[in-house]
């Protein structure tokens, strides 16, 4: 079952005066949860910086992608090919995986727009685009064994991530599974979200969420779930929801500070997470929508 | 009873919805584009008393839609009309008819328009 882990680094400004040993860490993490795809978001660190933490490990090759992106993977490059997008974009990318004797599958990696600098509707948009970028790949490849993650910059129960009119992921199993939403004579497929999972306090071993931002506003979440895994229900059965995890300690290292929250000073300001998809599960919904 | 009550009605009076006047403004496009990108109403919705519209660019031989435009509007009265366009930093608001079709052909006009159309042009193409 191949592993898969991403992470914003925070690393695409100030990189010279950057002084996080963040390469380490990747290797680190990468190696300790046996990491098949490693995806790092604002990720500024060059190719060869990422490449040479892993000398002595096991052969890791750099995966093309976009620039905000560096995409690292156990395998060889070719079984992973970057889709040309209809309209570019350096917010997001996808790919097609096909690994030997299993299922091939579609994978995209998004940073959303920001909410300090974007107002919702703005965001909507984005992931619209997303969603339609992804749609079109579905139709040509013929199934939708898709999954979109990384950070939305947007909460689960935000309409950029929950809406319709955004990313249509939804927190149950069983509406996802369901018949597509229609509104006005327009289908619109779901997304299962299965970070309403994690998001609190328990398990104690992991954070609340991904994201800490203490703001003045009087309702406060402090804890955010930015990053963020959305599965199209044909892949339901094959997701491996013991393996989702928000990431937390790498070779016994806190990438917490004392008050728990990210590390963004050693770290970043953002927690790993890492899932597992079982890709030679035959799912009895696959391709429903397409 | 053989008098009408009712008074003459001229259609063309009656002030025009924001939808239409977007709608009207972007058919132009599959003209331009003889006949390849169209000027599309994606969805329609009313939520909270307002109204929410997505525009996009739409390739049929793709069978792609890029959602290009979000719109949203009170039901009454219609304006201000706050639209956020694609790759544009900022939402833009028009506060009547003319600042509406300014918006638009500011938006239509902006490189970055441009530069989407052309590329689902040249996909077409390949």
């Amino acid at each position: 079952m191949p592993t898969f882990g991403f992470w914003n680094v925070d690393s695409l400004r100030n990189l010279h005066t950057d002084e996080r040993e963040l390469p380490r860490f990747v290797a680190d993490l990468a190696l300790e949860r046996s990491i098949d795809v490693f995806f790092l978001i604002e990720c500024g660190i060059p190719c060869e910086s990422l490449m040479a933490a892993f000398k002595g490990g096991p052969e890791y090759y750099p995966i093309s992608c976009g620039e905000r992106f560096k995409v690292l993977a156990r395998f060889d490059p070719k079984l992973m090919q970057r889709l040309p997008l209809p309209v570019p974009s350096d917010r997001f990318d996808i790919w097609q995986l096909a690994l030997p004797l299993q299922e091939d599958m579609l994978l995209s990696v998004v940073h959303g727009l920001d909410k300090r600098n974007n107002s919702p509707a703005k965001q909507e948009l984005f992931l619209q685009q997303v969603v339609a970028a992804l749609s079109y790949f579905e139709n040509k490849v013929g199934h939708d064994r898709s999954i979109v993650f990384g950070d939305f910059n947007a909460n689960p129960f935000e309409s950029p991530v929950a809406s319709a009119l955004g990313m249509n992921a939804v927190i149950s199993r069983a509406i996802a599974q369901s018949d597509p939403r229609r509104m006005l004579n327009q289908s619109y497929p779901y997304f299962y979200n299965p970070m309403w999972n994690l998001y609190g306090d328990e398990p104690r071993s992991s954070a609340p969420a991904t994201y800490y931002y203490r703001g003045s506003d009087p309702h406060e979440l402090y804890w955010h779930m930015l990053d963020q895994v959305l599965i199209r229900p044909s892949l339901l059965n094959g997701f491996d929801f013991s393996a989702l995890d928000i990431v937390t300690t790498v070779r016994s290292t806190e990438l917490t500070g004392a008050s728990g929250t990210p590390d963004r000073t050693r770290f970043s300001d953002h927690l790993p997470v890492v899932f597992g998809v079982d890709l030679s599960v035959k799912n009895d919904k696959g391709g429903k929508h397409v | 009873m053989s008098k009408n009550l009712w008074p003459d009605f001229d259609i063309e009076q009656a002030p025009r919805s924001p939808k239409a006047v977007i709608e009207e403004a972007g058919s132009g496009l599959e003209k331009k584009t003889n006949g390849v990108v169209r000027f599309f109403t994606m969805s329609t919705s009313i939520k909270d008393n307002e109204v929410h519209l997505v525009f996009s660019l739409y390739t049929q031989s793709l069978g792609y839609h890029f959602p290009f435009l979000r719109v949203k509007f009170a039901v009454e009265p219609v304006y201000p009309v706050t639209i956020a366009a694609d790759k544009m930093t900022d939402v833009i608001v028009a506060n009547d008819e003319n600042e509406l079709t300014a918006s638009l052909a500011k938006i239509f006009n902006a490189p970055s328009t441009v530069e989407t159309i052309q590329r689902l042009m040249s996909l077409v193409q390949q």
